[in-house]
């Protein structure tokens, strides 16, 4: 069964009489376990696709719905705090706090069961992801961009969801940065069970995924 | 790391800013401390004044809509209102609010074996004074047994003791003097003295002024049952006691009201048969009505405005209830003028700050408006993003206000001092003083507040009250409070995505 899957969805940008359609009638299902990746030209929607199933944002038409329930009746609020972790591309991390205490954030303002000792496995899941104590001590402005992405990502799991969503998380990082980070994805997807939807101009991103979507006039397609 | 926590550190770790809102919020907390200071020292004086002088009305004339009635109609002018008569003081007295309640009328009178009371000086210049042997003693009537000014305190039994109830009802010749009074002419309770009603003929009043010769004269013979002395004030300049003189005071001999009506009524009726157009029965009846001066203490000063509301509706035109603190605002004039300024000031304050936190709290917050789109995409909750802006604002607001309740004090001091205190004694005259203090001792006699300009500036105290410090923290924080909560809900009453964007 799907864990998450769009039906119908349509959104558009109201400029003045006319509407200015970003996604028409869009249905695709995700499932767990595999590693997804969604391609598209500059421009054609793949972020706003990304902000409608992380309930950044509401579909004009349509239903997003996580296990068969429509998300909207989740709450987007409590739907992007107990199900999805998001990794953007500009990592959006809080700037006058270390990487510990981002990822402490996020375990903080969700309701998912998590242990105790928060502190010690969010020192554990930034290791995991490759960021030493030393570097997790110091706030996220001294880090660099690798650096700050691995933190994101880190804060993204740290929520213990089901579902990553990453939109263009290479996208300011080098090539040795990127394949670590693919790798990451790689593995949450087939070692933890996870669902990850990255959103990626990067063909040797999506080459490395299990699926790739292809965004083209406001459509999702399997990508051939 | 909750939203207190974070709060606590983006305090701690983005100083600059901290300390750049902390300095506008002492600066605008300064003003507005200032502010409620010099408000909450004018309502002091007002209530300590108030306190200390008791709740004393009384019912007179009031000439001043009787002036405003004859300028509005030239052509009928308003007949001069009657006397109020006892049946409508005494429903008055009934009232819950009065403690108790006496009404009395005066009459001056002479005697020939009595001497009456006099200073040095004023022995010297009275000897050729005619009139001073037929009026020289007050007679102040009362209805109210134990007597108002020994109630009070106003005056202590020193010998004897004060009516009983029989002796008011029945005018029988029983009488209270002064010690002064018993003194000088060597008398005690028990003694008899022999006061004189003169019934006088002043001949031709256009010519010049001769001696008037007696054509009637009245003995009223009285015994002494207690000697009551004046509390006098130990300062009380040129033989004065407030503005009555003390031989005035001491001169004054109480008696029933019923004892100084017969004496009324027998001038009354002497000067009556001497008019040469024979009166009305009803000019008659007008001629012989008895003015009382009435005096009401009110169990409280709170009730004071009760009061005068539950009177004024069943008084007849042209009447009005005055209160012996009624002066209080022509004397207090710059202390309320002042008051007046700072409710001013304060009000431009709490605006300005207002508007002045709000922009800066808009400039922070446009800097941190992607931080509050990143907790909102964690999905906090709105209510935890507005509070953690909340407790940062209020954290270094609460510092700020704490601090600026101290030298805003301070500043109201200092203002104070050159702005109230100063104005107050330089604007007083103790030879000259306002016309109000003479219509307060007029209408009040013992009880007039006998206020002085230097009597409000020691009551005039700006000190850290528990109200103040309330008060200014209620209005700094909520001034606070509106000023952040309303720009952080412009923010985050968007989606992440548009706050991110």
């Amino acid at each position: 069964m799907a864990i998450l899957e769009t039906k119908n969805v349509t959104y558009y940008y109201q400029d003045g009489d006319s509407r200015r359609y970003i996604l028409e009638d869009t249905s695709v299902e995700f499932e767990k376990g595999i590693f997804y990746s969604i391609l598209g030209q500059s421009g054609s929607g793949k972020t706003t696709f990304l902000s409608l199933i992380s309930a950044l944002d509401s579909p004009a038409e349509g239903e997003i719905l996580y296990e068969g329930r429509n998300i909207k009746d989740i709450g987007y609020e409590n739907f992007r705090r107990n199900k999805v972790g998001i990794i953007f591309q500009s990592y959006n991390l809080i700037p006058y706090l270390t990487a510990l205490e981002n990822v402490l954030v996020a375990m903080s303002v969700t309701e998912n069961e998590l242990p105790e000792n928060k502190e010690e496995v969010a020192y554990n899941l930034l290791d995991y992801i490759g960021l030493a104590k030393t570097k997790a001590d110091r706030p996220v402005t001294k880090l660099s961009g690798g650096e700050q992405q691995r933190v994101a990502i880190a804060r993204a799991l740290a929520t213990n969801v089901d579902i990553i969503l990453a939109d263009e998380p290479t996208g300011n990082v080098d090539e040795a940065m990127e394949q670590e980070i693919v790798n990451i994805f790689k593995k949450l997807a087939h070692e933890h069970d996870k669902c990850v939807i990255v959103v990626t101009h990067s063909k040797e991103v999506s080459d490395q995924s299990d699926e790739t979507l292809y965004l083209y006039k406001g459509s999702l397609k399997d990508h051939e | 790391m909750n939203y207190i926590k974070r709060a606590l550190l983006s305090i701690s770790r983005k100083k600059s800013k901290s300390l750049l809102l902390f300095l506008i919020i002492f600066i605008l907390g300064n003003v507005m401390a200032g502010a409620i200071a010099i408000r909450q020292g004018a309502n002091n004086v007002e209530t300590n004044i108030k306190r200390q002088l008791g709740a004393v009305l009384t019912i007179e004339v009031d000439n001043e809509a009787i002036e405003r009635a004859s300028q509005e109609n030239p052509g009928s002018p308003p007949e001069w209102p009657g006397p109020l008569q006892p049946d409508l003081l005494k429903t008055i007295g009934q009232s819950s609010y009065v403690k108790s309640f006496d009404y009395t009328t005066q009459f001056g009178l002479g005697s020939e074996n009595l001497q009456r009371w006099m200073t040095p000086e004023e022995a010297e210049w009275s000897m050729n004074d005619t009139y001073s042997k037929f009026y020289g003693f007050q007679l102040k009537g009362t209805e109210y047994p134990p007597v108002m000014i020994i109630e009070e305190g106003k005056a202590t039994l020193k010998a004897g003791r004060t009516f009983s109830q029989d002796e008011i009802s029945t005018g029988v010749g029983v009488a209270l003097i002064t010690q002064q009074l018993a003194d000088y002419n060597n008398l005690g309770v028990g003694d008899n003295i022999v006061l004189s009603n003169y019934i006088l003929d002043y001949g031709e009043t256009d010519g010049p002024m001769v001696e008037p010769t007696i054509t009637e004269r009245r003995d009223i013979p009285l015994q002494i049952i207690g000697i009551y002395e004046n509390i006098e004030s130990p300062e009380e300049p040129n033989q004065m006691v407030g503005q009555i003189s003390k031989s005035e005071l001491y001169n004054t001999i109480i008696v029933p009201n019923q004892t100084i009506i017969a004496e009324q009524q027998a001038m009354n009726e002497y000067y009556i048969s001497q008019m040469e157009e024979e009166l009305t029965e009803e000019q008659k009846a007008q001629a012989m009505l008895t003015y009382y001066t009435s005096l009401f203490i009110l169990n409280s000063p709170d009730d004071i405005e009760a009061f005068k509301e539950e009177t004024q509706a069943l008084l007849p035109p042209f009447y009005k209830v005055f209160t012996n603190s009624d002066s209080f605002s022509i004397i207090a004039a710059p202390v309320q003028q002042t008051s007046k300024m700072a409710s001013y000031v304060l009000m431009v304050a709490i605006g300005a700050s207002i508007l002045i936190i709000s922009l800066v709290v808009m400039l922070f917050l446009r800097d941190r408006k992607h931080e509050l789109g990143i907790y909102m995409s964690l999905g906090e909750k709105r209510s935890k993003v507005i509070s953690q802006i909340v407790i940062e604002v209020v954290l270094v607001a609460i510092l700020a206000i704490a601090l600026s309740l101290v030298t805003g004090n301070f500043i109201a001091q200092g203002l104070s001092e050159s702005m109230v205190r100063d104005q107050l004694i330089a604007e007083q005259d103790p030879f000259n003083p306002d016309p109000s203090v003479w219509e307060d001792q007029w209408r009040f006699g013992q009880f007039a507040s006998n206020m002085t300009g230097e009597d409000i500036a020691e009551n005039y105290r700006i000190n850290f009250s528990p109200a103040y410090i309330g008060l200014f923290f209620i209005i700094g924080l909520a001034t606070v409070l509106i000023s952040t909560v309303v720009p952080t809900l412009y923010i985050v009453r968007l989606n992440p995505k548009q706050v991110l964007m």
